[in-house]
């Protein structure tokens, strides 16, 4: 055995003039081994002694007092008393017996080759976790040869070798394999991470830690330092689409600064806001106002167990956020950085051939009215058909999406510095996100900074504080950035929208609609912008008195603080074709200035005692604490106008009439709980919570406070003695059952989402002012209606799940059961119209049912030691129903029903039969005509098809569903499972060879089905609207027998729009969310310039997509923003 | 010792509790509202509030686009009725029926509020007087609309029972006789007038005037009579109505007091007052303070309907041989040619005007006829505008331009000039009131009643004020066109009279309905520009003398029955 110590003593060693060495050595001591003289000599220079150990073991610690002396001549000294030689060639030393030496002092290469093989270089090194700790039974291999060895108690180990290059590999159950160069000192220090499929993790819960192996509940948990490192994530709830199985991710728009997804835990559980509670660092946030980099990792709290100790506003879930801390004795810092570009990931097509756009208007009105005058004239059809292809500033055909949409660089820049000793760690980051987005106007950038300290102050004491900061400015023209779509669809393809000099048009045609929309002149007509700063600042005290009891208490301050100024700009729009201007660009000046503010007070204790007993057979932790927070959100608006000058912008600016309006809103909650763990054996363990909150969204007494309790059991059948399954060494059972609240949780803001109310319990009286003699008088009345009743709505969640790992911990798995039941549903009721226009409050009125599956797998390979690689998925099925709603009463919102026995928002559609298109086809519409009822009122036949119009060739004919001979209303039925997704999936794989790395992850739904026709997509043509080319190419047409949609109407004839199955679409998709590769330097290099490790990488953003879907992206409703395709280049280093 | 200091001092921020008992900012609850009698009176104030709503009366020109009077387009210009493609789903169908509900429930809140108020009798029994008078006015308004309703009274706690608010219908005689009861009591209990600051409220007259009007709806001459005559005659009070001595008066901010207003909707702008209708976004052109759009435009069948001045019926024909039957003949004598603003060719507006002016003369006051000027606002400044018949007018030429392209007249009644010298800041809340009973109008309904009640001579005396207030000579006062021989042809007059004077205030529908004359004037009518061109053809069917029920009403409340027309 081949081993080498570490040095007792520091030697100096400064840089000399000599040539030959060009350092000196000093070194004291009475008693040295010789191989710690040696492991000295090339720590301090760039020499590698070869030696024998056996030979060396022989002899006894030598004495050595030189001072300041050349490597030969310090050597000299060493060795002058023992039977040993050296010789230093190019960069080794070889040590040799003086036996030997004497045969060796004429080696030519081939001998000296032979001595190489007889003597080998000691390695030796420590391998520590996260933490610090060092970790015992690493396996350690140089790869490449048969070494081996593992690492002691104190994480240290040794290891010979003949290579002078070598690369180690360390594994270790638990921890992700690593692997490492070894330098030319010899020594190494390696960190393993744990690996987040193992049971070993410690995954983070409602206030505490738990070790994962001990779970009881259903915790799904990302690392999402993965995650975001190299993707461009910009906001964090997009980051985790496809991460996590039972979490659901719906990024519903790709806009700048508001790219957020749309969260859902177990599914749609609640009619009501279903926003997941989302917890960071202990307090509730705002999931995209925070820094996705500084992400440590994101526990997904999924039962009622796991959730139920945040009582109150768990009944969605509890996505629990953790940021990066310091760690002990790791000092580092990290930069990395991306550029992307983006494009839409999918756009919309609208005829853009004017003159083909004009016959289609006009052939639309005509079947509407045949004796109106066609709209367009066929001179000017004829005018623009004769120049197209010339002059496209007179005869524009303007496809929107062209001029619309730009191609843009967006970067993000994250620099972060971490580590820590004993007593203090520390975390610092900052980072820059400036995205200028895929429409003008809409430049979003974000300056984020976080500090996260903790020291322990005292050895009973520990202090810390989390401050996080954001500043981020938008443009204003963000602000009205979806109206770009409704404007785009109020426009028509003879605009052109900007010229080359930049003017802007209008339509050039006299006899088009000089009203219709120029998107780009919308986008300029307003400059200023939009900017938010929010400070999140925790301090947090932990106490430990006595041994196992601790006691914590933290106060976190939350500002946000948002300032919006705009202005109205003024531009004339040009008619190109006649040359004048169209619509003259004038208006009274002004200048708005917004403020809006939020404040949060939170506040809470815990104390938490741990322990065994009986034996230590029993360990048990208990937990009892209490939170409180308070919620103040406000804005005010002021505006004057007439400018002195337009190009100033405050109020001061403003000289005229001045106006003003503002409002203030407010909450607080109050909580008490606590949980009791215990553990016996290791093996049977139980834990129990309750939690009470009220609500000052309730009426004092009882509807205020609600009670939360819920219990959670788990067998680690693999620790039991009997059990012997060595494919399978780790299976766990897990049951929970329990309650969680909800009282509406809202995570918008109060300016921003003018809906929100927190005092529906209460009648409230609105301003109603009227007019006397021409002097207002102050009247009121009541514009939201008060429901005193409100109360919790709590949802019940009865859970089972495994957790195994399989085939030597390389296949790890869960899979759980739920059935969660909500029940008091807060839910806005369609009210009878005689109310009036009043708003409804909410009511406490449903009940649904979400049952559900999930699958959570992940393998982990390794080929030939180098080539490495994973595969793992997560998979959800959930099942719908609403078992309790009013009776029979169901609600009809548009296509939407909520109806006991059916899923939420299952769409309640006509049927279609078919396009009508032949003599044959209108047969039958003479046949329901023929067959009519009679009307027992007036004894005449009814007209069947009275409710929508009696379809003609061209239009759609729909199924006389219940065989009453009419065509109608009642003739809808309820079709698909709703427009929320039964399946959720998300597959990752993943391999590294040789500094090579490369991921992808594939995102996709099915099962959720949802009616389409917008002003782009519908066959009914307005005049100064677009139309839709897939439309007007499948339009039915005289002659026409296998048209795919009907004929063109007027925009005020909806009977073929009315909502009908034929308008239905499949929103299920796959899509491969991320495809990334990868590249890191070997250390050899990158030591070079002093790195620790470089990281340069590519990766495609949402690049390809597979639906049916005819919109502009299925995650998308609607026609706004669109989801991006970004292709990304970035580079990451660590010092 | 530290430790439990620090324990101590945690225990102490704890103790700090954050208020549970939250209350809104920006509003009154009703804990402390309903005390005083302004609190009564502000209740009532946000009643009327309700009356400017677009679906209430706001949009209430926009009627005139469903006869002979107007043509209009999209929703708020009822498009989808003209065409006849509307259903029980239609936007302006729904929203009608809620909004109209909506002021019946804050009527019926308010009421309930203040009856069991410690407030002087007498005073408290105005503010109820005035909300059951509101009540009724749209009762009214909605059965002429939609028939039979589901009545609702102050009996009702709407933040109670807002979800099982599921009455059938009541019959149309049984929602008058709830309209009558409330008008009863509001005559009983109205004064005659208020104090100048409150000018705007209603009086005891507007409650005559109001039973009046739904008394000659349901035929019950003799009732309509004695109401009308009550306030024409000053019978048992000094009510001091009087016609305005100039009709354009009356639809500006100077003259919308005057006493012939006996129930006007008060609106009021300026920077920051957002309080009135919105008369000039959707009677207005591009010309127009703030750009506005001409949903609501005069039918030329309307505009040539004017007589002459001295009595006798239009015809274009007198003035231009062929004119009727020869849309060439229209072109020559109507439009100009213009390229880039300028003019190149126009006919002869020297001869045109002069057939206007020699017109009734409310033709002219009521529309923007061609050539005519009209003070706009453009590039933020007052600009005369001339409403030019041509290809690519535009107003940055000081071109009037109807925004569908058609050569049609434009609304000169209700349409702000410039920016009103400050008082439009916000061109959906015009400040000149709108009225809702005018004396006029209550002096044609005698005329008619008269005249059913076969009283000819009275029936003409009343109407004679009217045509003689706009100096057209009265009828049978010796011009042979003007003879009246009977109580049919004295319907024809009656009719005539009531379209021209009454013209943008939206009442021909309502009146067509009653006389059963709608189908007459829709029926597959085509509906031709100035120059005759085709512009949109009527669709109407029997089942649209009456509206549907929404289907999303019925859908919440089966107990609610279709109409017959519309099952």
């Amino acid at each position: 055995m081949f081993c080498r110590a570490f040095p007792l003593f520091l030697i100096s060693a400064l840089p000399l003039h000599a040539e030959t060495f060009s350092q000196t050595l000093s070194l004291r001591s009475k008693s040295i081994k010789l191989e710690n003289v040696f492991k000295l000599i090339e720590e301090k220079t760039n020499y590698v002694v070869l030696y024998n150990y056996k030979e060396l073991k022989s002899f006894n610690p030598v004495r050595v007092n030189v001072h300041n002396a050349q490597l030969n001549r310090f050597l000299d000294v060493v060795l002058k008393d023992l039977p040993l030689n050296y010789t230093i060639d190019d960069k080794t030393i070889l040590i040799s017996n003086r036996k030997t030496s004497r045969s060796q002092k004429n080696v030519d290469s081939n001998t000296r080759l032979m001595a190489d093989e007889l003597l080998q270089r000691a390695i030796t090194g420590t391998v520590v976790d996260e933490e610090g700790t060092p970790l015992s039974g690493v396996t350690v291999a140089e790869i490449g040869s048969t070494n081996a060895t593992s690492t002691g108690g104190k994480g240290e180990f040794a290891l010979q070798s003949s290579a002078s290059q070598v690369t180690l590999s360390f594994s270790l159950v638990g921890y992700e394999p690593h692997r490492e160069t070894v330098g030319s000192s010899g020594v190494v220090r390696v960190t393993l991470k744990a690996s987040m499929s193992d049971l070993d993790e410690v995954v983070v819960v409602g206030f505490g830690t738990q070790r994962k192996e001990n779970l009881t509940g259903s915790v799904a948990s990302v690392n999402m330092s993965e995650v975001v490192d190299s993707r461009p994530v910009t906001s964090l709830s997009a980051g985790l689409a496809g991460q996590a199985p039972g979490l659901y991710v719906n990024q519903g728009s790709g806009r700048p600064g508001n790219d957020g997804g749309t969260l859902r835990v177990r599914g749609q559980g609640t009619l009501n806001n279903a926003n997941p509670l989302v917890v960071i660092d202990g307090v509730v946030g705002d999931m995209n106002l925070i820094n996705p980099q500084d992400v440590e990792s994101i526990s997904v709290l999924k039962d009622a167990a796991s959730a139920s100790i945040y009582g109150s506003r768990a009944a969605n879930g509890v996505i629990l956020i953790t940021t990066k801390r310091g760690k002990t004795d790791q000092f580092r810092l990290v930069y990395n950085n991306y550029f992307s570009t983006q494009q839409p990931s999918n756009t919309i097509n609208t005829v853009s051939n004017y003159a083909n756009y004009m016959e289609l208007i006009n052939e639309g009105y005509k079947n509407g009215d045949p004796n109106a005058n066609p709209i367009f004239s066929q001179d000017m059809i004829d005018l623009w058909r004769a120049n197209e292809g010339k002059d496209p500033l007179k005869y524009p055909n303007t496809d929107w999406v062209d001029e619309v949409f730009q191609r843009k660089l967006s970067q993000n820049h994250n620099l972060s510095f971490s580590g820590g000793s004993e007593k203090i760690k520390f975390f610092g980051s900052y980072g820059l996100l400036n995205n200028p987005g895929v429409i003008e106007q809409a430049t979003y950038k974000r300056h984020s900074g976080r500090v996260n300290l903790e020291a322990d102050v005292k050895p009973w004491l520990t202090l810390g504080a989390n401050v996080n900061g954001v500043v981020s400015k938008t443009d204003a023209g963000t602000d009205i950035i979806e109206q770009v779509f409704t404007f785009a669809g109020a426009s028509t393809p003879g605009m052109v929208l900007r010229a080359p000099d930049g003017r802007f048009g209008s339509v050039n045609n006299p006899e088009d609609d000089t009203q219709a929309n120029n998107v780009l002149h919308r986008l300029y007509g307003r400059k200023g912008d939009i900017n938010k700063n929010r400070l999140v600042s925790r301090f947090f005290a932990k106490l430990k008195p006595i041994a196992g009891l601790s006691i914590e208490g933290s106060y976190t301050y939350t500002y946000d603080d948002d300032f919006i100024y705009f202005q109205p700009v003024f531009n004339d729009r040009w008619n190109f074709l006649s040359n004048t201007v169209a619509t003259a660009g004038t208006g009274r000046t002004s200048v708005t200035n917004e403020s809006v503010k939020t404040y949060r007070y939170y506040m809470d204790g815990i104390a938490r005692y741990e322990n065994k007993a009986v034996d230590d057979r029993l360990s048990y932790e208990v937990m009892v604490g209490a939170s409180q927070e308070y919620y103040k959100d406000g804005w005010f608006r002021a505006s004057k106008l007439d400018l002195i000058d337009p190009s100033l912008s405050v109020l001061n600016a403003a000289t005229m009439d001045a106006a003003a309006a503002g409002n203030l809103t407010d909450w607080a909650m109050r909580s008490f709980f606590g949980r009791i763990n215990l553990a016996w054996d290791d093996k049977y363990l139980l834990e129990a919570n309750l939690r009470t909150d009220g609500s000052s969204r309730f009426m004092t007494g009882k509807s205020r406070w609600g009670a939360f309790p819920s219990v959670s059991a788990g067998w680690k059948v693999s620790s039991e003695d009997f059990y012997n399954v060595p494919w399978m060494p780790n299976f766990k059972i897990r049951a929970s059952y329990g309650a969680l609240g909800n009282n509406g949780t809202i995570d918008t803001r109060f300016r921003y989402d003018d809906k929100i109310n927190n005092y529906e319990y209460l009648t409230l009286y609105n301003a109603a002012n009227y007019v006397l003699n021409n002097q207002l008088f102050v009247g009121f009345a009541q514009t939201g209606l008060s429901n005193s009743l409100l109360t919790w709505e709590s949802t019940y969640i009865l859970n089972g799940g495994i957790d195994f790992d399989l085939f030597n911990y390389s296949l790890t798995g869960s899979i759980d059961v739920f059935n969660k039941v909500t029940n008091n549903i807060l839910i806005d009721l369609p009210a009878p119209l005689v109310v009036g226009d009043a708003t409804i409050p909410r009511t406490n009125a449903a009940k649904v049912r979400n049952a559900g599956v999930e699958l959570n797998l992940n393998y982990r390979g390794t080929i030939k030691d180098d080539f490495r690689y994973n595969i793992g998925g997560n998979f959800t099925f959930i099942d719908n129903k609403v078992l309790k709603f009013k009776g029979d009463d169901r609600s009809i919102s548009g296509a939407n029903l909520i109806q006991e026995g059916y899923p939420i928002n299952a769409q309640y559609i006509l049927l279609t039969d078919r396009i009508l298109q032949t003599d044959a086809d209108m047969q039958l519409v003479q046949q329901m005509i023929d067959n009519a009822p009679i009307n027992p009122d007036t004894g005449d036949p009814v007209n069947p098809f009275a409710a929508y119009g009696t379809p003609q060739k061209g239009d759609l004919l729909y199924r006389d569903t219940n065989g009453d001979g009419v065509i109608n209303d009642e003739d809808r039925v309820v079709v698909g499972n709703g427009t929320a997704p039964r399946i959720t999936y998300g597959i990752n794989l993943g391999f590294d060879y040789k500094g090579i790395d490369f991921s992808m992850l594939l995102q996709g739904n099915a099962g959720n089905k949802v009616i389409w026709t917008d002003n782009y997509f519908t066959p009914n043509v307005r005049w100064g609207y677009q139309i839709n080319q897939d439309i007007a190419d499948g339009r039915w047409m005289e002659g026409e027998t296998d048209a795919k949609y009907p004929r063109l109407l007027p925009y005020t004839d909806t009977r073929n729009i009315r909502n009908s199955d034929f308008w239905l679409q499949n929103k299920s998709f796959i899509r491969v969310k991320n495809i990334q590769l990868g590249y890191t330097l070997p250390n050899s290099i990158s030591e070079r310039f002093a790195v620790q490790n470089v990281r340069i990488f590519g990766s495609l953003e949402n690049f390809w997509t597979f639906t049916s879907y005819m919109g502009f992206d299925p995650e998308v409703s609607g026609t706004q923003y669109p989801t991006m395709k970004q292709a990304v280049f970035g580079l990451s280093l660590t010092f | 010792m530290k430790k439990y200091a620090i324990l101590l001092l945690g225990s102490l921020a704890f103790g700090s509790c954050y208020k549970l008992d939250t209350v809104p900012y920006d509003r009154v609850n009703s804990t402390t509202f309903w005390q005083t009698e302004e609190h009564a009176f502000a209740g009532v104030m946000g009643c009327y509030s309700a009356l400017k709503k677009n679906n209430v009366f706001g949009l209430q020109f926009a009627y005139d686009n469903l006869t002979d009077i107007g043509i209009g387009y999209d929703d708020v210009g009822f498009g989808d009725v003209i065409a006849g493609t509307f259903t029980d789903r239609s936007a302006g169908i729904t929203d009608r029926w809620k909004s109209g509900f909506d002021l019946i429930q804050r009527c019926n809140h308010a009421i309930a509020q203040i009856q069991p108020m410690e407030l002087e009798e007498e005073k408290k029994n105005v503010f109820i007087g005035e909300a059951r008078f509101l009540r009724a006015l749209v009762y009214f308004q909605l059965t002429n609309l939609y028939g039979a309703l589901p009545l609702y009274d102050e009996s009702i706690d709407i933040n109670l029972d807002y979800a099982e608010l599921k009455n059938p219908r009541s019959s149309v005689a049984d929602v008058m006789t709830f309209v009558r009861g409330d008008l009863q009591f509001a005559i009983a209990n109205l004064p005659v007038s208020y104090d100048a600051a409150h000018t705007g409220r209603v009086t005891k007259g507007a409650a005559y005037a109001l039973r009046g009007k739904v008394e000659l709806y349901n035929k019950n001459w003799e009732a309509a009579i004695s109401d009308f005559e009550e306030i024409v005659q000053n019978k048992s009070n000094n009510y001091g109505y009087a016609l305005a001595n100039d009709y354009a008066s009356l639809f500006t901010v100077e003259g919308d007091e005057q006493p012939e207003m006996i129930f006007a909707i008060q609106n009021m702008g300026g920077t920051g007052f957002d309080y009135g209708m919105p008369m000039a976004l959707y009677m207005g052109t591009r010309s127009t303070f703030g750009s506005c759009w001409n949903n609501s435009m005069p039918s030329t069948r309307f505009g040539d309907s004017y007589e002459n001045k001295d009595g006798s019926p239009f015809n274009w024909n007198d003035h231009f041989p062929n004119y009727n039957e020869n849309n060439e003949v229209k072109k020559q004598a109507m439009v100009s040619t213009h390229n880039n603003g300028v003019l190149t060719h126009i006919p002869d507006t020297a001869k045109l005007l002069d057939i206007y002016r020699n017109r009734d003369p409310r033709m002219m006051q009521t529309l923007i006829v061609p050539y005519s000027h009209y003070m706009g606002w453009n590039a933020n400044a007052e600009r005369d505008m001339t409403l030019i018949l041509a290809t690519g007018v535009n107003e940055n030429f000081g071109q009037i331009r109807n925004n569908r392209g058609w050569m049609t007249y434009v609304w000169r009644k209700f349409v702000p000039e410039g920016n009103m010298n400050g008082a439009l800041t916000n061109r959906e809340h015009v400040p000149i009131n709108f009225p809702l009973i005018r004396y006029a109008d209550v002096l044609l309904m005698l005329a008619e009643a008269y005249n059913e009640d076969n009283k000819l001579a009275q029936a003409i005396t009343e109407l004679n004020k009217v045509r003689e207030r706009s100096d057209m000579p009265g009828l049978n006062g010796g011009n042979p066109y003007l003879a009246v021989a009977d109580k049919d042809q004295m319907r024809q007059r009656i009719s005539h009279e009531r379209k021209v004077e009454l013209a943008g205030e939206g009442w021909r529908y309502f009146d067509l309905k009653r006389w059963e004359r709608l189908e007459e004037v829709s029926n597959n009518f085509i509906e031709t520009s100035i120059v005759g061109d085709n512009l949109v053809t009527r669709q109407y069917q029997t089942r649209h003398k009456i509206w549907p029920v929404p289907g999303q009403e019925i859908e919440i409340n089966p107990a609610l029955e279709q109409n017959n027309e519309w099952k």
